[in-house]
């Protein structure tokens, strides 16, 4: 007898028919994984809170500022010999969705990945009862995308907007930028001034970190003579004994400012300056580790940043050098999972998250 | 015509095969991972009809409930695993999600005995006669594999009724080849002597 099934008997099994899913199945099921990422979600927060609190304050390296260092996590810092042994972090359940990061409150952010996606959750805490998220392409929320609480993203602008379960407003709301780059563009290097000739112009100035010093040429360079900058703030005055004028980018501002020379009661031409930052310049840099590098027993995190950015991994505050604007730490490979989150943060530019895959 | 009634009419019709491209894209399996709500739903409307046609033949005699709750549990098997699932790996998803619904159905049957058969009912006097058939032939395939062991029900509703290649089904169940080979073989010959029986040709 053959091992295959006859016609007639392949027929009579086709004819047996299956159970149809019913046709709210698929909610159902999407509605029953909700509350198990919910429930699996209170108890991460609740863990993760407790960490968190766990700070030391650390001794830093002379000449830096104090900077401070879970317990919990393992981290190192370079240079402060010797170092502590990792301390085991407590068992933490996994979350059901791991985010790569969780967006603050009414943070607005930009993560940098070289893929350009990133999975994000959002803060709870002030919603007790459990939170809706809407997530969309326009502020209006007219396109709205989705409703999950972690939410994959690929690059692009998103707005968001959280509600507390039963509230009907709103509390929360932002915008998520995420960009494809790897932060591996070198960042640019600082000019020690720029020439500029008082001849009546406009010059367009595009500037990467701090507003360079300028080197302003009256029309006889040969003479004193007496410098006046409206910056539109304030009216300022330099003087000279060469006719070339220092004035440092700390005097100057970013928008338009004009300046003329004055030399015995004669004026030069008014010159027009437009200071403006490049917005397409990178600010960070990070050269250690790779996206795809193996995370090993410990990861070398190593990189530099434009003037008066912070870098943190998770609490810790890595320290960058004042004068270089270079960081480095050694970190422990459980805080590259699911990926090794960096957190930059600037003032005027706002929060940056730059990621990292790396293999076990 | 009660909700009940509608209910075993919508059981005892033969389920359609969806139209759509087999697999779903990769950016919805990204995102349903990431548990996007609409992503999640996609991934659930895409693979339901097998899913459900894999399970309910599985538990074959088992109450609708039943069914239905190892369904659900085996999305959401899929769901919690879905990240180690890679596209460019040797398994489709179909595949890898029908092997987390043969397991789940595996240990349904493992741990609890049968419940007691539903009667079918078939509406319509005019249908009379081909709705006994049917359930005459559905009895006697569910009686075949009442007989099987759960790992031997699984290859066989594999192989049978989703296609699925003898080396997917070892890697599905965790045997070797030649054991889904023979597995397959005593589970053909048990059916075959009990269709035997109902054959009225």
């Amino acid at each position: 007898m053959t091992d295959q099934l006859s016609p007639r008997e392949r027929q009579l099994l086709d004819d047996w028919a299956a159970l149809a899913p019913p046709a709210d199945f698929a909610e159902r099921v999407v509605g029953a994984r909700a509350a198990v990422q919910r429930r699996r979600w209170i108890a991460a927060i609740a863990v993760a809170t407790a960490a968190a609190a766990a700070i030391a304050v650390v001794a830093s390296r002379p000449g830096e500022p104090p900077h401070v260092e879970t317990t919990s996590p393992g981290v190192r810092l370079p240079h402060v010999p010797p170092a502590p042994a990792p301390v085991a972090p407590a068992p933490v359940p996994a979350p059901f969705l791991p985010p790569d990061i969780i967006v603050g409150f009414r943070e607005s952010i930009t993560i940098h990945d070289p893929a350009g996606t990133a999975t994000v959750a959002f803060d709870s805490s002030h919603c007790p009862s459990g939170q809706n998220v809407e997530l969309s392409r326009d502020a209006a929320f007219r396109s709205l995308v989705s409703t999950s609480p972690t939410i994959a993203l690929i690059a692009g602008s998103w707005y968001y907007r959280v509600t507390c379960a039963g509230e009907p407003a709103a509390f929360n709301r932002g915008r998520i930028v995420v960009l494809r780059d790897d932060g591996r563009r070198r960042l640019p290097e600082s000019l020690a001034s720029i020439p500029i000739d008082a001849d009546g112009r406009t010059y367009h100035i595009d500037y990467q970190g701090p507003i360079p010093s300028l080197d302003i040429r009256a029309p006889d360079s040969s003479i004193h003579s007496i410098l006046h900058l409206e910056t539109g703030k304030h009216d300022q005055t330099f003087m000279s004994a060469t006719g070339t004028f220092r004035i440092p980018g700390s005097a100057l501002a970013e928008g338009t400012s004009t300046f003329w020379t004055e030399h015995g009661g004669e004026r030069s031409k008014i010159t027009t300056l437009v200071i403006e930052f490049d917005q397409n310049a990178p600010q960070v840099y990070i050269d250690a580790p790779r996206d795809g590098d193996r995370a090993g027993d410990e990861i070398e995190l190593r990189g530099a940043v434009l003037a008066d950015w912070t870098v943190r991994v998770g609490a810790i505050v890595i320290p960058v050098a004042p004068k270089t604007g270079r960081f480095s730490a050694t970190l422990a490979p459980d805080l590259a999972k699911p990926k090794l989150v960096v957190r930059f943060e600037h003032r005027e530019h706002g929060i940056h998250y730059y990621t990292r895959r790396l293999k076990d | 015509m009660g909700e009940d009634m509608l209910s075993v009419l919508r059981a005892t019709r033969p389920v359609p095969e969806p139209d759509e491209p087999d697999e779903l894209a990769e950016l919805v399996i990204t995102r349903a991972a990431a548990g996007d709500k609409a992503a999640s739903r996609a991934l659930v409307e895409r693979y339901q009809v097998r899913v459900f046609a894999l399970v309910s033949r599985m538990l074959a005699g088992r109450g609708r409930a039943a069914i239905e709750d190892v369904a659900q549990d085996a999305f959401l098997d899929v769901f919690r695993r879905l990240r180690e699932f890679r596209s460019e790996g040797p398994a489709r998803l179909s595949t890898w999600i029908l092997t987390i619904a043969a397991r789940r159905a595996i240990d349904e049957l493992r741990r609890r005995r049968p419940e007691p058969r539903a009667e079918v009912e078939v509406a319509g006097a005019a249908h009379a006669d081909t709705g006994a058939r049917r359930r005459e032939v559905a009895g006697a395939i569910e009686a075949a594999l009442a007989e099987l062991s759960p790992e031997l029900r699984a290859a066989f509703v594999l192989r049978e009724f989703h296609e699925l290649e003898y080396a997917e089904i070892a890697e599905a169940l965790a045997i070797d080849l030649g054991t889904v080979k023979s597995r397959l073989s005593r589970a053909r010959a048990a059916l075959r002597e009990r269709l035997a029986e109902v054959h009225d040709d």
